[in-house]
């Protein structure tokens, strides 16, 4: 690990709550939640489909 | 959903029952069976470009194809009703008079449109008159000289193989071109930096260069290409994509050796959510969508958004099928050093309570805290369930709760494993914005 590796992670322990929380704000003003995520939102199934179930089935039923 | 299923599964952890493996291979085939038959009206309700030379109905129909030949290799599974009707629906459908005509117009769709043919040759389905086209095509010069990702090139060879067809003889020299050390396997793949995208390259790769887990790469790191598979199915369990997790699984499977404990732990998501829905859920499928189609069209959107997901699982069991014991060997492959099981348990819950509070919104990370926290997953369940969880935070970007869980698997036996040093590594780069990043920053507002 390279001394500056080593400076980060000492940084990263010694920030407090706040200033972390506010260096988070400060990134979501330069990038939109999708850039965030890396991947856009997926929609939770299992919460919002009981019906999925009829894929399975043949058409007519 | 009680059923057959129910009766078939093995305890979360253990080997699954050969029954249950056969059994839901031939639930897949009769799935395809009875939905093929309706692909016409499906495909009145979707909307191809008209330029299009790959339709969505034939990109069912080649996976269809591909889904006879690597179940069609486990014995007992050929001679059902669900198998012939599928196989008479491939030939009509891959090899019809509009395939014929675009592979003469513009002989590149051989690599394309042309792998449903091959895959019935494969299977022992010979059609000469398509066999000539091929060979016409071929003579052209004009197969497989566009630009493709390797994987996809990849997935052409391994097809041509397949096939023997006489008309690949040449291109055969690009089959050998393919190097592991300068493919998608070659580099070490983390679940916190993962895409989709970098997924499927890993799994597609590992698919056809294993010919579905029948022959070895030689020359790779299995271990270290396991520990990749493994941070990436963490990221298909947090983003709730069950479709990656059964391609990654997969990958997984066809690699000598035993499943990692994040694999163990994807089977369990896996096996869990398909017991309690009846169906695993495909990641495109949304509700809204679903809503907005005309009634004719609804089936026809459910099945296009879920057939991909289905057909991988059969092809996940194919492959377990033939080495399930040594796949769940009685430890996973990474570990565990075990901690005390109360102390996992401890640190489990508090994790969980900082990646999901209120409790996982999502299906898969919901059945993973479940089986964790229930000790159902034996053996190393606390490096899945952190990574997944440490995916969870930066996907939202919560720094503060990233570091509390770094904390707390501070002496656990996780501590000083890869994932772990990669989010530490994770949170040391973000704090140096601290020194360069202008302050204050005006949020973007949304159009």
């Amino acid at each position: 690990m390279t001394e500056r590796q080593v400076d980060l992670q000492k940084l990263a322990q010694e920030l407090s709550d706040s200033e972390l929380i506010n260096l988070a704000e400060k990134l979501r003003g330069h990038l939109t939640p999708e850039v965030i995520n890396s991947e856009k939102q997926t929609q939770s199934f299992v919460a919002c489909n009981p019906n999925y179930c009829v894929v399975v089935r043949p058409l007519e039923e | 959903m009680a059923g057959p299923r129910d009766r078939l599964t093995a305890p979360p952890g253990a080997a699954p029952r050969a029954e249950y493996l056969h059994h839901r291979i031939d639930e897949v085939l009769e799935f395809a069976a009875g939905q093929l038959r309706h692909l016409d009206d499906y495909a009145a309700h979707w909307h191809d470009d008209p330029g299009e030379m790959v339709r969505k109905e034939d990109k069912v129909a080649i996976e269809t194809a591909m889904l006879l030949l690597v179940t069609g290799r486990i014995p007992g599974h050929r001679d059902g009703e669900a198998w012939r009707r599928l196989v008479d629906e491939c030939v009509r459908r891959c090899r019809g008079g509009r395939v014929r005509c675009v592979i003469a117009r513009h002989p590149r769709t051989v690599s394309s449109l042309g792998l449903g043919h091959l895959f019935l040759s494969a299977l022992g389905c010979p059609d000469e008159d398509l066999d000539h086209l091929l060979e016409n095509a071929v003579g052209t010069g004009q197969v497989g000289i566009e630009e493709h990702v390797p994987f996809r090139r990849l997935e052409f060879e391994w097809a041509r193989r397949g096939a023997a067809h006489p008309a690949f003889a040449e291109s055969g020299r690009a089959a050998s071109k393919w190097r592991p050390e300068v493919s998608a396997i070659a580099s070490d793949r983390d679940g916190l930096y993962a895409t989709r995208e970098d997924c499927y390259a890993l799994t597609h790769t590992l698919m056809y260069a294993t010919d579905f887990g029948a022959a070895g790469i030689p020359g790779i790191d299995t271990e270290r290409l396991r520990s990749s598979i493994g941070s990436t199915i963490c990221f298909a369990l947090a983003i709730d994509d069950f479709d990656l997790l059964g391609e990654l699984l997969l990958a997984d499977a066809v690699l000598p050796g035993h499943a990692s404990a994040a694999a163990r732990c994807g089977w369990a998501v896996r096996t869990r959510v398909l017991d309690d829905r009846g169906a695993l859920p495909g990641p495109t499928f949304r509700d809204a969508e679903l809503a907005k189609q005309e009634p004719a069209g609804r089936a026809g959107y459910r099945f296009y958004h879920s057939y991909h997901t289905t057909y991988v699982d059969a092809l996940l069991c194919a492959a377990v099928l033939s080495r399930r014991h040594h796949w769940f060997a009685p430890e996973p492959a990474d570990g565990p050093r075990a901690d005390e099981p109360q102390a996992d348990d401890r640190r489990i819950r508090r994790i969980a309570g900082l990646a999901w509070p209120g409790g996982p919104r999502s299906g898969a990370a919901a059945a993973l805290l479940d089986l964790c926290t229930r000790s159902i997953v034996p053996g190393a369940r606390l490096g899945p369930l952190a990574e997944t969880a440490i995916i969870e935070v930066v996907r939202r970007y919560d720094l503060v709760a990233l570091r509390r869980i770094l904390q707390e698997v501070r002496g656990s036996s996780i501590a000083e494993s890869r994932s772990i040093a990669v989010a530490t590594r994770f949170l040391a780069n973000q704090t140096a914005l601290a020194t360069c990043l202008e302050s204050p920053v005006t949020p973007r507002s949304k159009p």
